[in-house]
């Protein structure tokens, strides 16, 4: 069964084959655009929950529609009532936020109230590009939710732990995540979504995604041609298999660390520089076309544990700085390497050091000043 | 046997692995820096490399036990230590640097304890017990708990076990129990009904102070001379080794010895002590003179030779400067033992008309013999000097290297005020200060030890000074006469809503700040200076005249200096490094501060607290108005561009014009110079009418393409989208003609060049952005030069040109400009290259390379073009000048950024920014280079978030 998204946007004719790149993404999703109604009107026709999920655009109120009427809402406001709405009925729909550029990013950021709204946001100018993972993750949302739903309306216990497929998950995890709603099925779905995505999945901490799977297992994917059988014999009993693990490969941590900690010579993971982890692995799995990433720079520590987020390569702690984002305490946070700090690459994107690493980069950059 | 105490060294000795790591340890924090060799330096720009402390302090070891301690500091003291890579160019221990912080160091002198200081002597149950009651009446003397804190009642009552690990007396179980029993049954104490579980406490009876005295006053007789017409013999009457062992253990470390001699002479009120380490021919002797009131016979017997409290008790300020007594318990006299094994001692006072000289052959007293028979000789000698007190120490019994001799002078010229604050010059009979100077003395050369403090207070950018009255009025004021500025006193009080309003707690506190800016100190003082800030940088604190430490100390920041200027929150540099200077905190009765049980520092009480809140903030207010003055300097400074500018020249002119006025009314005879200024004027005028004529044309020019501008930042936004959705058919349409190959390219083709034009949206889009706001910034070149690279590289794929960047050296920053103003530089340049490029009809290559020098961030922009001929490399400058075709686009392909507008606009940006732009060689195997120099920013332009 397709997978059937709303968008609302106020230039329909120029957003149409934007929308249709992005449904023919995907088999199962199909995407309808109208022009927004007026409000009242508007909440009416959605609250009749035909459609798996939303996709909306920041800025409703500029162009006209095909009668020349203009609508005096933005999305902010209909999302919200929208969410008001859900939860007083108990059904949910993802709402996904879309936008032309990063402009959005000024007036929406600084909005801290509103992000809570939106389970995600897309680029309109990335569509062409990453059109087949955004259709993905969108129907992931929607199956998702659906998801929550069937779990919300039976009598089970830890409904949390059964969203995230993790038996007796609190006796693991930190119970911040659940934030009390560990036990709580009257909760709406949204705030089950939103508590699963932002806490776990967006974000390395008890989850972690492929790449840092890769980092920590010392693992060169490009150069590795037995990486997916190595996912499939080692890793597959880490793999996270909760709520929207479809469009967002995961793997439980500790699993990964028990996992290493059952092969016969496997033990303080953490301590083993990429070498060592690998030729374990090799010898093992009895996979021998797997290699050993390389550090990004001579003198490197090989102990990788952190993704770069510039370079997308593994580091070690020792090279790894904290960028300052809003992190939850379980979570591991943003690194770059030195190596982008150094060349400058985090300011680039906009993204500063974490104030604590200041003064480390600081005195480097002072110690190499006429380097 | 002599008394000795040796000095522990492991230099050699066999150790095990948990010796070896401890020993390290403590060389790492620099505590044992007296035992190392001088080879290679451990220690490098703030790190430390634990392998070269091992092989500097002769340590045994293996291999294996420096990874142990690698493993160790990275695993178990992982928070007080860090490994980093190595601040010099090192193969073999590159792997062996770590940074520390205060943690370790605490570490390190608990385990210094446990290896290099001496085990206390032990003493005999008659001792023990003599000693206890002796401290326990001083105690109840000075009023303070077994805490070093308030005692508990009035009278005080003590618990003798506490009283006993106070001053960590080494006794035995049962002995406390017998001498509490042994002194209760005599009446010296009485139990207090106070009492706690298992621990009785104690009050001390008037005879218990009566048999103290006594005590004393058998020790002081002891010690006394008995002088027989300015010729005699003294003689000790009691067990030598109980005193030697009880003085030594005050002054086990050498530098401690020497600053209580000094002390004695602070407490003669002496203006000057100097000392002069000797050697001769394989024999030492250090000699120490104070200028102070001296000695008579009877302040020799009872001051100098006498180890009792009641005399400081008594008299607890000095007589002439009224000064608070420094040194302890009239301990000097074991400092001089602790020093040497021959003493002579030679003073004067004003009034005698004679010397008095005593001579001490330390090596008599040991316990074994009887000290009946110890002579000590005293004689009337010729006056040696006008007044004052020199102590000749012989045979010394450490060997002194210059490192130990720098380590003394240091330890002294640190414990004593800088000079004294409470009083001014101005009152008579103040305190004129107390300043100590060393020296060495080498067979017949000397050499003197510089003065440790007035050779930098002269290069100070400014001075800051704060007090707080006794009425806990607190005022403060700067004064720098580099930039005349002379404020305050301000009025501050504990919070900012109430400048007037007392402090509470806090009184009768003085302060002084040097403050330095490293790029304002004199050129050729710089080094020196910087490196006495390194290294004693801060704010230090001096009770009653000396130091307390560990205020001030290198790792130390009691003011939240150091944390303050990481997070900037005032903006100008006030890290502990930019000052030095010093708190003088009065506290005759030592009512407001209490030190704290171990010494070390002081409570932190409401007093202290406030004493730091005011101390730092007015640092950080005091600094402002010379942040302020520096701003403005830098800013107008630049003559060159003042001369040039309209309003400059019509400066001058009127100022010409009112010197004019005023000399020919004055004076008839200036009437001659009239002629020649008018015509001076009428050329001043002319040119500035010129020079208005270019601008307003320039300024039509600029209007034009401001609008332009305007309307590219109007619609952006509305071709981003049109964009979008043109970029969405065109992948709609590829996929849909995927079969057919030759529309297929065609259509990847139609994506590429949409993608190329998004690149360059994107570019306008942030630079419109760039512009709402205009305010500068201080940039890191890198900044710059990667976001035009990201959006002129889809063009130089085009055009078939690679582009290469180098960057030398990091942390570039520039001093504050607009990043608009970059992207037209570098656009400006990039257009010229192409042209220069496609005329050559060769392969096109650019390269930027960007660096420091001398002050200034570089940014050299190579093409291999068709070049500037030599010949013409001079008028291309020319041309800048003389380029007035601001007509409009006129060049070949149309666009604005032609050479004519270009370069100018670019030469005008540098040269706003005080920078300047230039041809100059190119690398092999490029035709032209223009290189851009503009200013790197000084600590206080680079934002918080710069790095």
């Amino acid at each position: 069964m397709p997978t059937r998204y709303l968008c609302l946007d106020d230039e329909v004719e120029k957003v149409r084959p934007i929308v249709q790149v992005l449904e023919s993404a995907h088999p199962d999703l199909t995407i309808e655009i109208r022009a927004p109604h007026k409000f009242d009107d508007e909440i009416r026709q959605l609250t009749k929950f035909e459609y798996d999920g939303f996709l909306l655009d920041l800025r409703l109120d500029r162009g006209a529609d095909a009668d020349g009427k203009r609508v005096n809402y933005r999305a902010l406001a209909l999302a919200q009532e929208l969410r008001t709405r859900m939860t007083e009925d108990g059904r949910g729909r993802p709402m996904v936020l879309w936008s032309v550029d990063d402009n959005f990013k000024l007036s929406y950021d600084k909005d801290e109230t509103s992000h809570d709204l939106f389970d995600k946001q897309y680029y309109k100018a990335n569509i062409t590009r990453d059109g087949r993972s955004i259709a993905a993750e969108m129907i992931d949302l929607a199956t998702g939710y659906k998801a929550i739903a069937v779990i919300r309306s039976k009598t089970v216990k830890n409904p949390y732990s059964r969203l995230i497929d993790l038996p007796s998950a609190f006796e693991i995890l930190d119970p911040r995540i659940a934030q009390g709603i560990a036990d709580d099925r009257a909760y709406p779905a949204h705030v089950f979504a939103r508590s699963i995505l932002r806490n776990l999945i967006f974000g390395n901490g008890p989850l972690i995604d492929e790449r840092t799977l890769a980092a920590r297992l010392g693992i060169d994917i490009e150069a590795s041609a037995d990486w997916p059988k190595l996912l499939e014999k080692f890793a597959k009993q880490a793999k996270y298999t909760g709520v929207f693990g479809g469009a967002w490969p995961r793997w439980w941590m500790h699993k990964i660390v028990e996992a290493w900690v059952a092969l016969p010579d496997g033990n303080n993971l953490q301590r083993l520089e990429a070498t060592q982890r690998v030729a374990t692995l090799k010898k093992q799995l009895r996979l021998p076309r797997l290699e050993a990433a390389k550090p990004i720079a001579k003198g490197y520590d090989q102990r990788y544990w952190y993704v770069c987020k510039f370079l997308k390569a593994p580091i070690a702690a020792a090279e790894a700085v904290q960028l300052f984002v809003d992190r939850r305490e379980w979570q591991d946070g943003i690194y770059a390497s030195v190596q982008a700090i150094l060349d400058r690459r985090h300011k680039a994107d906009g993204y500063e050091l974490h104030p604590f690493e200041r003064a480390r980069i600081e005195d480097l950059i002072q110690s190499l000043k006429n380097g | 046997m002599a008394v000795n105490l040796p000095q522990a060294d492991f230099r050699g000795v066999p150790l095990d692995w948990k010796a070896f790591r401890d020993i390290a340890i403590v060389g790492m924090a620099g505590l044992t820096n007296y035992l190392m060799d001088a080879s290679n330096q451990p220690f490098v720009d703030g790190m430390v490399n634990y392998k070269r402390v091992a092989d500097a302090l002769g340590l045994i070891y293996t291999q294996e036990w420096v990874d142990e301690l690698r493993q160790d500091l990275e695993n178990y003291a992982e928070s007080i230590a860090t490994h980093d890579s190595s601040p010099v160019d090192d193969e073999l221990t590159g792997d062996h640097w770590v940074y520390l912080n205060s943690g370790f160091f605490e570490i390190a002198s608990l385990l210094y304890e446990r290896y290099y200081v001496p085990p206390a002597g032990t003493l005999n149950y008659d001792e023990f017990r003599d000693v206890l009651l002796f401290e326990l009446v001083g105690m109840a003397q000075d009023g303070v708990s077994e805490s070093g804190g308030n005692p508990d009642s009035t009278p005080p009552s003590y618990d003798l076990q506490a009283v006993s690990d106070h001053f960590e007396l080494k006794v035995e179980r049962s002995w406390i129990a017998r001498a509490s029993a042994e002194l209760l049954e005599a009446g010296y104490i009485s139990l207090a009904s106070k009492e706690t579980a298992d621990r009785k406490r104690y009050f001390v009876t008037r005879d218990g102070y009566e048999h103290a005295q006594s005590l004393s006053e058998r020790m002081s007789e002891a010690d006394g001379l008995l002088v027989n017409g300015g010729q005699g013999k003294v003689f000790f009457s009691v067990d030598a080794s109980h005193i030697s062992r009880l003085g030594l253990e005050l002054v086990a470390k050498q530098e401690t010895a020497v600053a209580e001699l000094v002390k004695n002479g602070y407490d003669a009120d002496a203006t000057t002590v100097e000392l002069i380490f000797r050697e001769r021919d394989g024999a030492t002797s250090l000699e120490i003179f104070d200028n102070g009131s001296g000695m008579d016979m009877d302040q020799l017997s009872r001051g100098f030779m006498r180890l009792s409290t009641p005399n400081k008790v008594a008299e607890p300020l000095s007589a002439k400067y009224n000064r608070q007594k420094a040194g302890r318990k009239g301990i000097g006299r074991f400092a001089a033992q602790r020093l040497g094994r021959r003493l002579v001692l030679e003073t004067a006072t004003r009034e005698m008309r004679f010397g008095l000289r005593l001579e001490i052959e330390w090596e008599h007293f040991t316990a074994e013999r009887d000290l009946v028979s110890v002579p000590i000789s005293i004689s009337r000698i010729e006056k040696p000097f006008a007044q004052g007190t020199m102590l000749h120490i012989l045979d010394l019994r450490d060997s002194w290297s210059t490192a130990q001799i720098e380590r003394s002078h240091r330890h002294v010229a640190e414990l004593i005020q800088p000079f004294p604050l409470a009083s001014t010059s101005a009152e008579k009979d103040g305190d004129p200060g107390f300043r100590a100077s060393f020296a060495r003395e080498r067979n017949g050369e000397t050499e003197v030890l510089a003065d440790a403090w007035t050779a930098f207070f002269q290069h100070a950018l400014a001075e800051i000074e704060g007090s707080v009255d006794s009425a806990g009025r607190a005022s403060w004021s700067v004064t720098s006469d580099r930039f005349q500025i002379t404020q305050g006193p301000t009025s501050i009080g504990p919070t900012k809503e109430e400048p007037t309003a007392p402090f509470p707690n806090l009184r009768d506190v003085k302060f002084k700040a040097y403050y330095y800016i490293d790029k304002e100190t004199q050129r050729s003082f710089r080094s020196k200076v910087a490196e006495k800030l390194q290294s004693s940088g801060g704010i230090r604190l001096y009770r009653n005249g000396f130091r307390v430490l560990p205020y001030g100390e290198r790792f130390d920041d009691w003011l939240k200096l150091n944390a303050s200027n990481l997070l900037r929150k005032v903006l100008p540099p006030h890290s502990n490094r930019n000052f030095l200077g010093f708190v003088e905190i009065s506290d005759v009765d030592g009512t407001q501060f209490e030190e704290t049980s171990s010494r070390e520092g002081l409570l932190e009480n409401d007093s202290f607290i406030e004493l730091k809140e005011f101390v730092s903030s007015v640092l950080k207010t005091a600094i402002l108005p010379i942040a302020a003055a520096r701003d403005r300097r830098l800013t107008t400074t630049d003559t060159r561009q003042k001369q040039r500018s309209p309003r400059g020249q019509a400066d001058d002119i009127l100022a010409r014009l009112a010197t004019l006025e005023k000399s020919a009314r004055d004076n008839p005879d200036y009437a001659m110079a009239l002629s020649q200024v008018v015509s001076s004027v009428r050329q001043s005028v002319v040119e500035i009418g010129d020079t208005g004529e270019a601008l307003l044309e320039e300024l039509g020019m600029v209007r034009v393409l401001s609008s332009l501008g305007l309307a590219i930042g109007e619609f952006t936004h509305e071709i981003r989208l049109a964009l979008e959705a043109v970029k969405a058919s065109a992948s709609l349409l590829a996929a849909s003609v995927s079969s057919r190959e030759e529309s297929a390219a065609k259509a990847d083709q139609l994506f590429e060049q949409l993608t190329d034009f998004e690149g360059y949206l994107t570019y306008f889009d942030a630079t419109v952005r760039d512009n709402v706001s205009r305010e500068v910034s201080s940039l890191e070149i890198r900044d710059v030069v990667n976001s035009f690279l990201g959006v002129v590289s889809p063009k130089t794929k085009r055009n078939e040109v690679s582009l290469e960047k180098a960057f030398h050296g990091y942390g570039l920053f520039m001093r504050p400009m607009h990043k608009s103003e970059w992207a037209s530089i570098l656009i400006n340049l990039f257009t010229n290259s192409l042209k220069a490029i496609r005329r050559a009809g060769v392969p096109g290559k650019i390269m930027i390379e960007c660096g420091r020098a001398d002050g200034m961030i570089y940014l050299d922009f190579m093409d291999n073009g068709d070049g500037i001929p030599p010949t013409n490399s001079g008028r291309i400058f020319d041309a800048f000048f003389t380029t007035t075709s601001l007509s409009g686009a006129s060049e070949e392909d149309g666009t604005f950024a032609g050479m004519g507008m270009g370069l100018k606009i670019v030469r005008d940006i540098v040269e706003t920014a005080e920078g300047q732009i230039m041809l100059r060689d190119p690398k092999p195997n490029f035709a032209t280079c223009f290189r851009i120099l503009v200013p790197e920013a000084s600590d206080e332009e680079i934002p918080p978030n710069a790095y």
